[in-house]
């Protein structure tokens, strides 16, 4: 399977490409992975994670990523189809938020975080179901807060939390530095294996802190969906390029996999689905650098390409077969994390109701 | 009712002008009064040549890629594009201009001769003739190298026999693009050759058949009609990939996706009011917005000349396998009272529900059936069967 261009946008730059070629993918997929029960990474491991990390940041991964969203999205799908795992994601949400809210902090990390020598995790859910539009409650004491989150990602290896929360009626951003003695990480042993922990913050100091604007973190959300969706639709790729060198290789009845025709349309209707919501992705990027209000393609983007993501690793393994299972297979390696990573910034119902309140609006508007 | 505003940011400034005149236009009261009479035809009448056709040509908006010695505005497919939606959108029927304009007029301004293009395309264009097309036989469909229908020669000219079946508009139509074999060899593809015939010819005989949609099908009989080398359309012989050039364009997803959102607009307000059906209708609406979004990119790649037959079958399967989904929505909204046609004295919407039910089956069969596509994705796409 050959992925092509989307129109009018840069493909991925050839040293991104490099980084997360055919020989490197099996082995970045399966780093960081933790063993059944949550054991801690190799020295190695980690070594390896952390020169990943630094050869995409060297090569300019998050200053692409800095006030726009096109630009990400090539790379997005390389990490998806890598199930590349890094507080990427998470520290261009948080510049967003901080450029919008904290100008003269911004000032001073701005160029920091576009050379990746500045990482940020964002909490902002101290419950599974909380939803993402609405953060939790925090508590702030001058420049300390307490809060419970949880779900938070990499919080041992990021250098600040930007923490989300109500307070009173308004919503607040606090920046707080991850390794002090009043934020205590505990790692979270999820399907996905992955590097979600639970944070508490009781009294944790503040770098600083600001209220946000509902349409601020409405703006932001939009844009880190986006991207995640864009990270969703890399990952249905890799689930499915999986899928088809099964089906090609693997001989059944006399002939390969590949000339049955009810897996071969199963295939070629998830690749349908994955290239339009691919498309689709692309296309609300654009708009939303262009201006555009990009909440309502942002849920609905996420919203697909979260439930393709699930399918394809699922369909991932029933190509496979018991193999699929087993964990030399990266055919449950797609299904689990495309399970986590699929909820983590809104899950089905949470996106449908959104979406539903926005159409709405529209219908009342156009009523009007 | 509501009318999703359907983004347009691939287009230029001067497109999407376009774009608000053609849908102020197709917005007028004498429009819209126009449409209102054709939804209200009794069963025996079928849309044909309309008055809005003839209004879009006398603009030069019924074929406006075409250049404008042809009746066009010598603009791009985009704007081609732009005409199909929104037609469809506002509930203009389209069969006769996608018949006309998108395959056989594009046909004759790609391959067509020049005398082939000054005699048919500029009354074409002004909406005052309908051309029809005359591929699919008794036993061929999706898979045209099975066709039989023969030219054999006759001295400076060629003589054609055969059926032709599930034609639409013949009956209204001058001239018919028809695929014939002009010789047998042991590739089926080859030997295959695109005709004009002049449907008003001794031994042309249409025999019309009910259908579930308000569009009659045709059994053309074709029998020892003379045409000569000035009918043939494209080289001799080379029908096949002249069909499957001209066949992306007609695979873009674009006047299906236009057509199943008039459909689910029709239900918005209703389905949005509703804690069960909005779920549903807020998967639909994202859906299309993708299907449409696929459609678009196709539009864009043909227009810079980079076709991908591929990209062009997702987004034919992805947007038509649309319909059934839709249409269950609709019907789950409007109740049991969705059903009645507009022959009836109480219909809801003028029949828009009803009609829906008789026409989405089409989707999944028109302009290559949903398993051609899903045969073409897997093939080319994946490398697999």
């Amino acid at each position: 399977m050959t992925v092509a261009p989307i129109n009018g946008l840069a493909p991925p730059l050839p040293d991104f490409t490099e980084l997360f070629d055919d020989e490197l993918l099996p082995v970045i997929r399966r780093l960081g992975e933790r063993g059944r029960g949550g054991t801690e990474l190799s020295a190695e491991e980690a070594a390896t994670r952390e020169t990943v990390w630094h050869g995409l940041a060297g090569l300019g991964a998050l200053r692409i990523g800095v006030g726009a969203l096109a630009p990400v999205l090539p790379l997005a799908e390389l990490l998806g189809r890598a199930l590349y795992r890094s507080p990427y994601f998470d520290t261009l949400l948080a510049a967003d938020l901080i450029a919008a809210t904290m100008p003269d902090v911004w000032a001073s990390v701005s160029d920091r975080i576009a050379d990746g020598e500045l990482t940020v995790a964002v909490a902002l859910r101290a419950e599974g179901a909380s939803d993402p539009r609405l953060p939790d409650p925090m508590a702030v004491d001058g420049a300390r807060i307490s809060a419970v989150r949880r779900f938070v990602g990499f919080v041992p290896d990021v250098d600040l939390l930007l923490v989300l929360g109500t307070v009173g009626t308004g919503l607040r951003a606090a920046l707080v530095a991850a390794d002090q003695p009043d934020v205590v990480a505990r790692r979270q042993d999820d399907v996905g294996r992955g590097d979600l922990y639970a944070v508490r913050l009781a009294g944790a100091a503040t770098v600083a802190d600001a209220p946000v604007p509902p349409a601020t973190w409405a703006a932001a959300l939009a844009g880190a969906r986006l991207r995640h969706a864009g990270y969703l639709v890399g990952l249905c790729q890799g689930a499915l390029e999986l899928s088809t060198g099964r089906a090609r290789r693997r001989q059944v009845f006399g002939q390969p996999l590949a000339r049955c025709q009810g897996p071969a349309f199963r295939l070629a209707e998830l690749a349908a689905r994955t290239e339009a919501v691919r498309t689709m992705t692309y296309q609300s990027c654009v708009d939303a650098d262009a201006g555009a209000d990009a909440a309502l393609p942002a849920c609905q983007a996420l919203l697909l390409a979260g439930e393709l993501a699930v399918a394809c690793g699922a369909e991932a393994i029933q190509l496979h077969g018991s193999y699929g299972l087993t964990m030399q297979c990266d055919a449950q390696r797609f299904y689990r994390r495309a399970v986590v990573d699929g909820l983590l910034l809104g899950t089905g119902p949470q996106l449908r109701r959104q979406a539903r309140e926005l159409l709405t609006d529209v219908e009342r508007n156009e009523a009007t | 009712m509501r009318q999703t505003v359907v983004q347009d940011s691939r287009l230029t400034d001067r497109q999407r002008a376009f774009r608000s005149e053609l849908r102020a236009f197709l917005r007028s009261a004498a429009v819209t009064d126009a449409i209102t009479r054709v939804r209200h035809y009794p069963p025996d009448q079928e849309a044909g040549l309309l008055d809005i056709y003839r209004w879009l040509g006398e603009r030069g908006w019924l074929a406006p890629s075409w250049p404008t010695e042809y009746g066009g505005l010598g603009g791009g497919l985009a704007e081609t594009a732009i005409v199909t939606e929104e037609m469809c959108l506002a509930g203009v029927p389209d069969d006769a201009h996608v018949l006309s304009i998108d395959i056989v007029g594009t046909f004759l301004l790609g391959v067509g001769t020049p005398e082939q293009r000054t005699q048919w395309l500029p009354s074409l264009a002004r909406g005052e003739r309908i051309a029809a097309v005359l591929f699919t036989e008794p036993g061929c469909g999706s898979d045209l190298s099975r066709l039989t229908t023969r030219a054999e020669p006759d001295g400076d000219g060629w003589r054609l026999y055969g059926t032709k079946v599930y034609n639409q508009k013949t009956q209204f139509a001058d001239i018919a693009l028809c695929a014939a074999r002009t010789s047998q060899g042991p590739v089926p593809f080859d030997g295959i050759t695109l005709f004009l015939l002049p449907l008003r010819s001794p031994g042309v005989v249409t025999k019309p058949v009910e259908n579930i949609t308000n569009d009659l099908f045709h059994e053309v009989v074709i029998d020892g009609v003379r045409l000569t080398d000035a009918d043939v359309v494209g080289t001799v012989g080379n029908g096949w990939q002249a069909l499957n050039d001209m066949l992306v364009l007609e695979r873009t997803g674009i006047d299906f996706h236009a057509k199943l959102r008039r459909w689910l607009d029709g239900v918005a307000a209703r389905a949005l009011d509703d804690s069960e059906l909005a779920v549903r209708y807020v998967d639909l609406d994202a859906r299309l917005r993708a299907g449409h979004a696929l459609a678009w990119r196709v539009i864009t790649e043909l227009a810079q000349d980079r076709p991908d037959p591929t990209t062009a079958a997702m987004a034919k399967w992805y947007v038509t396998e649309l319909a059934r989904d839709t249409l269950r929505l609709c019907l789950d909204t409007t109740g049991v009272a969705g059903v009645l046609s507009v022959w009836d004295d109480e219909p809801t919407d003028l029949g828009l529900v009803e009609t829906a039910c008789r026409y989405a089956p089409t989707q999944r069969l028109g302009s290559g059936t949903s398993e051609v596509m899903l045969y073409i994705i897997a093939s080319s796409a994946l490398e697999l069967l």
